[in-house]
């Protein structure tokens, strides 16, 4: 499991729940676009973490051919949060 | 280079035609037009369209190899000397000013006393309040509105500012005085209103700012914004350096933004 991965299954809920798309418990094999979770859910997510960890996340550490789960947001956010 | 004019085409003979212009049918070319080499200009326009009250300039300049596509309507006072390229059924008021390349889809309606800078792209329906301010490689995609009334019908005048490298998405709308900061995002129906600060990503009625222009990516393709590093083949050579020192700049404001900003 990814390092910060509780972190970001929590921010996902929070954004998801105030746009009212989701009130249930977030699966980390769940993909992005049964949980309603767009572009920009995700940019905000991003901003929510380097707040949360007061560290910038490096998009170009990341190789990553796509995103399309959960699972793959949280392996990102970690890749990206790499020194 | 021979002018191509149709027959039933009205030109002024005050009008300057450059070479190579072509003219289409039963479009009217007033008094005041200044058409440079190699203009096209479709079916059924008014290049010139005249106003019965004072100008600081009479003149309208379309510049070198400019299209202008059927049933537009292009008033005098307005300076295009940089190019500009409408789709068809395009109004544009008196007294605007665009710089280089100025592109500008089906159905626009851009109100008087505006100013586009470079490479300025609009999408079909868009409408472009009075006095509007809008920098350079700004994208206005379909439906979007740039108001300027606060309290209509006092015509109050209270433009609207876009800075360089905004994108405003379908059918946004951006209330009297709002000002979008250099890089400022808004996704499709947002509601823009204020100051949106450098990079900023808003969305929603109340202009919600989300997050950062530099984190938007698109899962697929895996691209990232800001877009103009993705998008220089689309513009001249000379100008690659700017975007990309935009670019730049926009993706340096995210630290700014992720610190001070209360999401």
């Amino acid at each position: 499991m990814a390092k910060n991965t509780e972190k970001v299954l929590g921010l996902i809920e929070v954004i998801l729940e105030r746009q009212g798309k989701f009130t249930d418990q977030v699966e980390i094999q769940a993909s992005l676009q049964s949980i309603g979770f767009r572009s920009l859910d995700f940019s905000e997510l991003c901003i929510r973490m380097e707040e949360d960890t007061g560290r910038e996340l490096n998009f170009e550490a990341v190789q990553i051919r796509k995103i399309e789960t959960v699972s793959d947001v949280c392996k990102f956010i970690d890749l990206a949060l790499k020194e | 280079m021979k002018n191509q004019i149709a027959k039933t085409a009205t030109i002024s003979p005050q009008a300057q035609i450059g070479k190579g212009v072509k003219i289409g049918n039963f479009t009217i070319v007033h008094d005041n037009a200044i058409v440079a080499d190699g203009v096209t200009i479709e079916d059924y326009c008014t290049i010139g369209y005249p106003v019965d009250f004072d100008l600081p300039n009479r003149k309208l300049m379309i510049g070198k190899n400019s299209h202008i596509r059927s049933h537009s309507v292009i008033y005098e006072g307005c300076d295009f000397s940089g190019c500009i390229q409408t789709g068809h059924h395009v109004m544009v008021r008196e007294n605007t000013i665009a710089g280089r390349l100025f592109s500008v889809g089906s159905y626009n309606d851009i109100e008087g006393d505006c100013t586009f800078g470079d490479c300025v792209r609009l999408h079909g329906y868009v409408h472009v309040g009075k006095g509007s301010k809008i920098g350079s490689f700004v994208w206005l995609y379909s439906l979007v509105t740039l108001t300027n009334d606060p309290l209509p019908p006092l015509t109050l005048d209270v433009p609207v500012i876009l800075e360089d490298g905004v994108v405003v998405c379908l059918g946004s709308t951006v209330m009297p005085g709002a000002v979008m900061r250099k890089g400022s995002y808004a996704a499709a129906n947002c509601q823009v209103k204020g100051e949106i600060e450098m990079g900023a990503v808003v969305k929603g009625p109340e202009a919600e700012q989300v997050g950062h222009v530099s984190t938007l990516i698109d899962f697929k393709s895996m691209k990232c914004l800001p877009w103009m590093k993705h998008a220089l083949e689309r513009y001249p050579e000379d100008e690659h350096s700017r975007l990309l020192k935009l670019s730049d700049e926009i993706t340096a404001s995210r630290i700014n933004f992720s610190k001070d900003k209360k999401l």
